[in-house]
């Protein structure tokens, strides 16, 4: 028997390459994954200080209240290289000292004099909290639903679809605020409330791609191998439509992260954590008095991971479908 | 066309039950009585009672003949809070007691011709007889046939010790006068083990629950005796029960909150809409070039500022630094302007990105692209065709915002202080209120689906294949 | 041929009774598949040829029961399989195999070909790991493909490679028949031969039963014994390839022989033959009283539009749905109605 030539196999690359190929030609995605990546090392960061504080059982910075140190302005705002006691120093004491005052609440300290940067450490800590265990809740919840509905049709169909349009049409931030409330205040409620009601759009567009995966003849040709349902499903049609899963997570997190933001805000959030709502709700009695650094650290430290996932999305969803883009 | 339209109809039915599913579920199996969460924990059981009363949480969820009642505390007696001389407190809950009497007392007198359950459940109690007596208006109900009548009080012996754990149950019904009723154990020869004693009240009819209950609220369809004779049904109007917060009626809450959330979404609505159409068509008559591009990364940038930043500092900066606007309140036209600002610019993000996407779809179909050829102006076409193509979208997703008209948008209402419903929706979050949230929630999702089923009907309208699915 | 003179035809393998596959309920179902019987025997190969969307890819679907059937019977080995489910229902497919048309489709592309024999052998025949290795490459090999791509993609292989992989994937699991729905039309010529010379010589080896589905008369009078033609959801005529081919029966198959261009008669012969059917392929949805191709028939006569032909059995072996059958003259002028 002859053996075909190898000669005229394109180069070798799956999609997964493909997309990171395509993805690495847009500088503006590169930015936003470094600054994704700056937020996760914060993030982690964040958890081992919490952690550390934790296991030694001692009140962390970003806790202890300082009354000395109340209201002090970021440090680059304190004239870090002059002042009154820097007078009879030689020039590189000066800026020796001047570079310890820099690091010296950089962001500066709010009203019961804690430091900011720690603050908004812990709310990047906090915020990815939020994001990962929501998506841990609502991703398995929309695609196995989304998955049984789109393969198997029919009734299962019909009962999936009739639940998730049930969900879709209760007013999202109400439920989300109601479910909070009937769990009770805190954590856990944010992350049922936001995972519970987030599996709703994921598993529509689940629903669909399987549908239009399940007729292809690759699927046919499992179930003429002999293969069960539930391996088709997960083995099979999965991974083919598995990038709707990554472009959701993408776009959903900065969404979960905002919604909790705003839970926390109105007092059913996260309870004595500094999150970022907690600390724009704090902050933003403060800026009646001039103190604006504490909401502008916030405000920024949540518009720049908001924007960077954001962006990225849209160049993940670009570079692995583009007949998604269309979809809301 | 109304064949369709009833068969749509129809498809409403599912979902709305769903709602009524889901709510029920999230806030009477998940949620449960929010009595002490609301009223605190130093309330008298007979106030929680009646708050449940009122509420009709005192009922079996779905189906049943006996529920709990708080006349008995069940949790006070497992953790050995009764006080009782000669009994104490076990490991593990229960209570170890001594030969003797025991008044069984109830926190408030039980309801009149009702029947009641006494449940205990016995540990362990060698040799021990255990007594169960009652006394004053009230009669044994069930097996008579064990029951003595001794003294003015009804006896029976519920136990003697030597099975290692039982459990039994006596069924007394209580007659007119509830006032002198007492119930008690007596232990006798040896000191027992008592892990759990409970009570339970018979409703009078096992679909007498909650979610009849709830059913009945949302569907007051009632058969009544008609004056002439004969049985009509009767409509008494939806009735959402009584705000414990405010103790008005919900249903008038809602209708008092509707107007002032009118008032800010219907502004923010239609202003929004317009000037996200506009900046999409500028958008499209510029694509790819340097504006359509910094309309896009604006666009995003918007999105992602928080919708709190956006208060906050429309506050601050325009209404207390500057002055122009009123922070606070809602008492004439001027304190609208600043949310309505906030609002606007909240969804612009969201708004231009949608209609763009529609534009650019509508402009790279093969007609447009032959008008070009043919030589007519770019905005003419932008105007005579695109726009008009592209109506459809619009408009599926304009109907579709509508019933986020009624909700309002919660964080503005609650932030500018104007009181509708999502400022409603807020504080009954904040207070516990559930029949308030409930029906917020409700109304809510019936709006979202009427809503749907208007666009589809539109579009069906526009468009004849869409009724053959 | 020698080969095929030497199999005796036993007991049928795979057959079919009056098998119906309609499409969508109410007054006026689609009917993909309307009363089909067939019977295939181990070693024999049928070829199933059509004109495209007269039902025949359904009704290889609805053999191995990829498609619910309507009515009829579906018996394998003996053994009736229209109701089967679950189990029973997975272990008849894995002794009946099919090749897809489309090679490039039939392939999941997230699964390196490695994987995907490796799945079918692990899953259908439970091989340990040591021995699926083994197996993979002898499989790859097989179909002439080297062991060492085991493991590429299916998007780094050229049409005939994939479906070299598809019939290595479909004989991992050991069949005993292989359904082959249309297997090299999606395929370049020259790649063609290859793959007909490739399922000839396995068909010899592994003594496979084959229903070849194909458009191509060209194609199925070198792969098989026995042709059935389909029309319309039904079969018109059926019978040993060489009767078919030499003196079609069906004013159909005349046609659809017509077409084949023949390089042994002369130019002006042919153009004589040559039979030009009129109208278009009617939709399986369509109602049609009587023979379903008298709107198309050139012998068209008026019993044609009143009753349905059945298929009845002319000679040993072959029937043929026409009720003017062996009346219509060889070669003969048709004779045209007169409006």
């Amino acid at each position: 028997m002859n053996t075909e030539s190898v000669e005229s196999l394109p180069e070798s690359m799956t999609l997964w390459q493909d997309a990171w190929r395509r993805l690495r030609r847009r500088r503006l995605a590169m930015v936003c994954l470094a600054v994704v990546g700056l937020y996760t090392l914060a993030a982690m960061y964040g958890e081992c200080v919490y952690w550390w504080y934790r296991l030694h059982d001692e009140t962390p910075p970003y806790k202890r209240v300082n009354l000395a140190e109340q209201y002090q302005p970021p440090s680059f705002l304190r004239s870090p290289f002059g002042g009154r006691e820097t007078g009879r120093m030689s020039s590189l004491e000066r800026f020796l000292h001047g570079l310890k005052a820099l690091g010296h609440h950089p962001l500066g300290t709010d009203g019961l004099g804690r430091d900011v940067l720690q603050r908004v450490i812990q709310g990047t800590r906090i915020a990815y909290q939020v994001g990962i265990v929501t998506s841990l809740i609502a991703i398995p919840i929309g695609v196995v639903l989304g998955c049984l509905a789109g393969y198997f049709g029919g009734r299962v169909d019909d009962f999936i679809v009739w639940l998730y349009s049930t969900f879709a049409c209760i007013p999202g931030l109400l439920f989300i605020l109601a479910i909070a409330m009937v769990v009770g205040k805190g954590l856990l409620g944010v992350y049922l409330g936001i995972g519970l009601t987030m599996w709703v759009g994921l598993c529509r567009l689940i629903r669909g791609e399987v549908i239009k995966h399940k007729e292809r003849p690759y699927v046919t040709a499992a179930r003429a191998l002999g293969l069960g349902h539930f391996r088709i499903i997960f083995r099979h049609i999965l991974p083919n439509v598995f990038h709707v899963v990554i472009v959701t997570f993408t776009l959903r997190f900065p969404y979960a992260i905002g919604t909790e933001v705003i839970m926390s805000f109105l007092g059913i959030g996260v309870q004595g954590e500094p999150s970022w709502g907690i600390m724009i709700s704090n902050a933003r009695l403060r800026l009646w008095h001039g103190v604006w650094w504490e909401m502008a650290a916030a405000t920024a430290a949540i518009f720049g991971i908001v924007l960077a996932f954001n962006l990225l999305g849209d160049a993940l969803r670009d570079a692995l479908d583009p007949r998604l883009r269309t979809g809301r | 066309m109304w064949g369709y339209v009833v068969r749509r109809t129809l498809q409403m039915i599912p979902t709305v039950l769903g709602v009524i599913l889901i709510t029920f579920v999230l806030f009477n199996v998940v949620g449960g009585s929010p009595a002490a969460m609301t009223l605190g924990r130093h309330v008298s059981p007979r106030m929680l009672e009646e708050f449940d009363e009122l509420r009709g949480f005192n009922k079996p969820l779905i189906f049943g003949w006996w529920t709990g009642t708080r006349a008995w505390d069940a949790a006070a007696f497992r953790r050995g809070g009764m006080h009782w001389p000669g009994a104490a407190a076990a490991d593990g809950g229960g209570q170890r007691m001594a030969p003797g009497e025991y008044e069984l007392r109830t926190a408030f007198e039980l309801l009149p011709e009702t029947v009641y359950r006494w449940d205990i459940s016995f540990m362990e109690g060698g040799g021990a007889e255990v007594e169960f007596f009652c006394r004053g208006d009230v009669v044994p109900a069930g097996r008579t046939s064990e029951w003595r009548r001794v003294d003015g009080e009804w006896r029976r012996v519920l136990w003697r010790g030597g099975r290692s754990a039982g459990r039994a149950k006596v069924t007394v019904r209580v007659g007119a006068e509830p006032a002198g009723v007492l119930a008690g154990l007596r232990v006798r020869k040896a000191s027992v083990m008592i892990r759990d004693i409970r009570l339970a009240r018979r409703m009078e009819h096992p679909w007498d629950s909650q979610f009849i209950f709830y059913l009945r609220q949302l569907f007051p369809l009632e058969l009544v005796h008609g004056a002439g004779g004969g049985w009509r049904l009767a409509w008494k109007g939806v009735d959402f029960g009584v705000s414990y917060a405010t103790n008005q009626r919900v249903s008038r809450m809602l209708r008092d909150g509707i107007i002032p959330s009118l008032t800010l979404t219907v502004p923010i609505f239609f202003i929004g809409l317009m000037s996200g159409i506009s900046l999409a068509l500028v958008c499209a008559y510029f694509r790819d070039t340097w504006i359509d591009r910094f309309f896009v990364v604006f666009s995003v940038a918007l999105m992602s500022i928080n919708y709190l930043v956006w208060i906050v500092a429309g506050q601050y900066l325009l209404g207390y630094r500057l002055g122009w606007f009123p922070v606070w309140g809602y008492e004439s036209w001027r304190y609208l302007l600043l949310p309505v600002l906030v609002g606007v610019i909240s969804g612009l993000g969201v708004d231009i990105r949608f209609y763009r996407t529609i534009m650019l779809d509508e402009m790279y179909k093969d007609y447009v692209r032959t008008a070009l050829a043919k030589g007519v102006g770019g905005a003419g076409i932008l105007f005579r065709h695109v726009l008009k193509n592209a109506m459809i979208p619009v408009v599926t997703n304009t109907v579709i915002a509508i019933p986020f008209l009624y909700t309002g948008s919660l964080l503005l209402e609650s932030f500018f202080g104007i009181p509708g419903l999502g400022y409603i929706g807020v504080n009954a979050v904040n207070s516990s209120d559930v029949d308030v949230l409930r029906a917020v929630v409700f109304i809510g999702a019936v709006l979202y689906v009427v809503a749907n089923l208007l666009t589809d009907i539109c579009y069906a309208l526009v468009d004849p294949r869409v009724k053959i699915r | 041929m020698k080969t095929e003179d030497q199999r005796v035809a036993v007991r049928p393998l795979l057959e079919a009774h009056d098998l119906r596959v309609y499409f969508g309920g109410g007054k006026a179902p689609l009917k993909a598949v309307d009363g089909v019987s067939l019977a295939i025997a181990r070693g024999e190969t049928v070829g199933l040829v059509g004109e495209s969307g007269c039902g025949k890819t359904t009704l290889g679907r609805a053999l191995m029961r990829l498609e619910d059937s309507t009515g009829g019977r579906i018996v394998f080995d003996g053994v009736d399989m229209t109701g089967a489910a679950g189990r029973r229902l997975r272990t008849f497919r894995r002794r009946v195999q099919m090749i897809f048309q489309d090679p490039h489709g039939a392939l999941n592309p997230r699964m390196s070909v490695g994987a995907a024999l490796d799945e079918v052998l692990a899953v259908a025949r439970g091989l340990p790991a040591r021995e699926r290795r083994r197996r993979t490459v002898e499989l790859l090999e097989a179909v002439g493909l080297e062991g060492a791509y085991a493991g590429r993609y299916p998007h780094e292989f050229s049409g005939g490679q994939r479906q070299r992989i598809v019939i290595a994937r479909a004989l991992a699991v050991e069949p005993e028949v292989l359904i082959a729905d249309e297997p090299v039309s999606a395929l370049d010529v020259s790649v063609q031969v290859q793959i007909l010379n490739l399922l000839r010589e396995l068909r010899r080896r592994f003594n496979l039963a084959m229903l070849f589905i194909a458009h191509d008369l060209a194609v199925v009078r070198y792969m098989c014994e026995r042709i059935m033609v389909m029309y319309y959801g039904r079969i018109v005529e059926e019978g040993p390839a060489e009767a078919v081919y030499s003196a079609p029966e069906h004013p159909y198959t005349r046609a659809l022989l017509s077409a084949v261009p023949d390089l042994d008669a002369s130019l002006e012969g042919r153009r004589r033959n040559r039979i030009i059917l009129k109208g278009e392929v009617p939709t399986l949805g369509e109602r049609i009283t009587g023979c379903p191709f008298h709107p198309r028939c050139p012998w068209r006569r008026a019993r044609c539009v009143e009753e349905e032909p059945a298929l009845r059995e002319r000679s040993a072996g072959r029937r043929v749905a026409c009720h003017f059958a062996g009346e219509l003259g060889d070669d003969a002028e048709p004779e045209r109605e007169v409006k």
